[in-house]
Order: structure tokens, then C-alpha cells, then sequence
């Protein structure tokens, strides 16, 4: 898939309305504002990836994946630095709960803010390309950033990237969003993004 | 006393909304159900008089569910409480004449199920 500057600016526009909604749900959780860097959209190389979250020094990390079915297939995982996994549960579930106790939801509460983060962004461009996807049941990987983005290994296959970085200012947070589409869907999507593109005023 | 069970997969969220409930209706008594089919026999023993409902869990989904549920019994007020806010969910919760609230499961959330259960029919 070789998408044109245009589909890929439409592309980027559809998912930062989709950020958007997830960073509202993110600050509802929070209780402020989450900052959102400008969606990345790209055509690249797993092994780009993982290089970009190691210079950032996100090599170990914990992530939610959820698969989604439908007109286009896509994979998408919210990633945290590991060491951030602790904050995140206790912004979900209160200041009030003991540490020890924490730990214990520590899977379920990760995956339940990937569940939200994740359908907040894939309804919105699900909505605006018009197509219905099914998500998968959110999973919860600990690991290192090359394990969890190639667990097959196949660091040098192409796929169609989307990041974006945000942060939680006080509690010192910050996230990654990848969106890895499947290039099989690859024809339906540019199909999707010319229509979106036509209907535009 | 008024009984609501809350159906979801994930603990962490049934515990969310417990926590909102015990806020708002101190006084209603929660039960909890972590699938779809574990709510149907929640429902035979229980008989709650409100429910909220995930859509995204093992097995059946929430709207599967709410269609069983409805086979038996009519008179229980239903929310979908979901992350799934695609405009085909929303549609999928009319058809099913319940009402649609998004996640997270914020007080602002869970006040808008409770309005909900406590409006005149």
C-alpha cells in the first residue's frame, strides 16, 4: 500500500479525532488535562518502531493489545513505560487503596483503561469511515518493546503505523497509542479514506 | 429495597461502579455478575430491579445477553455501560429499547444509569 500525502493527512485527521476522544475519557479517569502530541501516520517498518520507543527509553514496557475484525483488521496496543504501570491503576481505582493491594489489579485495571483508550479511538474511526469493527478482549503484555511489537520477530515487515504520545503533567504519565493495520485490508481502507475524502465540502 | 446487578468481565470495573453506587443510592443492594451467562442466573435468583451492562466480554456479549434476558423478563431497566461507542452500538442499544451510557464509569457516568433506573416510566 502506497497511500497518497492527502490519504494519509485524512487518515491522520480520522485517528486525531479519535485521540481526542480517548484523551476526554484519559482526563474524565485523571481528573485533568491529558496532552496529546500530533498524531504520526506512517508506512514503516516494525523495527522502526521499536527503535523510536527505545530512544525514548521505553524499552521495557507494559502494553494493552486488542484486536479488531470487521471491513479493515487492525491491532492496536497502548503502551506505558513499565515503571508507570503502578500509577496508572492507582489513578483508575483511587488514591485510597493500599499499595499491596494495587498490585493485584494491576492486569485488570490496565486492561480496562486499554479497553476504553483503544474503543474510544477505533468507534471514532470507525464512525468516521463508516465500517463497524469488533474489538477483541483486551490483553496485557509485560516486556521488552521489540518482544511485545515483533513477537514473531518479523521486525522488517511493513505496516501502517499511527502514534501518538501523551502525558498526565502531575502524575507523570506518559503513554504511547500504535495502531499497526493489516496492509490485507489495505484496499478497503483507501477505498474508505477516498470516500471520506469526496464527501469533504 | 431497590437490587442492581452490575455485569462485567473485568473486576476492576464492576468495582468502579460499586464504588459510584455506594455514592449515590447508599442504600441499594449490589450483585454482581462477570458474564453474560453468569447474569442470566444472577437474574433467576436474584430478580434486580436495574442492571448495567458490558458489552465487550467473553463469551456472550452484552447485547446477547440483554436479548436472553428480555426473553424472561421485561420489567428489569437495562444501561449498556460500555467503551465501545461506535454509532452501530448506540444503534444496537435502541433497537434493544435500552439506554447507552459510555465508559468510563465516572460518578458522571453512573449518575446518568441511576437517572435512568429512578425516571418515570
Amino acid at each position: 500500500m502506497k497511500l497518497d500525502e492527502l490519504a494519509l493527512d485524512a487518515l491522520t485527521e480520522i485517528f486525531n479525532h479519535g485521540v481526542g476522544q480517548a484523551a476526554n475519557s484519559l482526563s474524565e479517569l485523571a481528573g485533568e488535562e491529558v496532552r496529546l502530541s500530533v498524531p504520526r501516520v506512517e508506512e514503516l517498518a516494525k523495527r522502526s518502531i521499536v527503535d523510536q520507543m527505545d530512544k525514548r527509553g521505553a524499552n521495557r514496557i507494559c502494553a494493552v493489545r486488542q484486536g479488531y475484525t470487521g471491513a479493515i483488521s487492525t491491532e492496536a496496543l497502548l503502551m506505558f513505560p513499565f515503571e508507570q504501570s503502578l500509577q496508572l491503576v492507582q489513578m483508575m481505582v483511587g488514591d485510597d487503596v493500599p499499595l499491596e493491594q494495587l498490585s493485584e489489579m494491576e492486569q485488570e485495571s490496565l486492561a480496562e483503561i486499554g479497553n476504553i483508550l483503544l474503543n474510544a479511538v477505533l468507534s471514532s474511526v470507525a464512525d468516521m469511515l463508516q465500517i463497524e469493527l469488533e474489538g477483541s478482549l483486551p490483553q496485557v503484555e509485560l516486556g521488552l518493546s521489540s518482544t511485545v511489537l515483533c513477537p514473531s520477530g518479523d521486525f522488517d515487515s511493513t505496516i501502517l503505523s499511527l502514534q501518538i504520545n501523551f502525558e498526565i503533567a502531575s502524575r507523570q504519565i506518559q503513554g504511547y497509542l500504535v495502531f499497526l493495520l493489516d496492509l490485507a485490508s489495505s484496499e478497503l481502507l483507501e477505498k474508505k479514506l477516498a470516500a471520506f475524502i469526496g464527501a469533504l465540502p | 429495597m431497590p437490587k442492581l446487578l452490575i455485569v462485567d468481565d473485568s473486576s476492576v470495573s464492576r468495582m468502579m461502579i460499586k464504588g459510584r453506587i455506594a455514592n449515590l443510592q447508599p442504600d441499594w443492594q449490589v450483585v454482581e455478575a462477570a458474564s453474560g451467562d453468569a447474569a442470566l442466573a444472577v437474574i433467576e435468583s436474584e430478580a434486580p430491579d436495574f442492571i448495567t451492562m458490558d458489552v465487550n466480554m467473553p463469551g456472550m456479549n452484552g447485547f446477547e445477553t440483554v436479548e436472553k434476558i428480555r426473553l424472561t423478563n421485561l420489567s428489569a431497566r437495562i444501561v449498556i455501560l460500555t467503551a465501545n461507542i461506535q454509532e452501530s452500538s448506540r444503534a444496537k442499544a435502541d433497537q434493544l429499547a435500552v439506554k447507552f451510557v459510555q465508559k468510563p464509569a465516572t460518578l458522571a457516568a453512573v449518575q446518568l444509569a441511576v437517572d435512568y433506573f429512578l425516571a418515570p416510566s
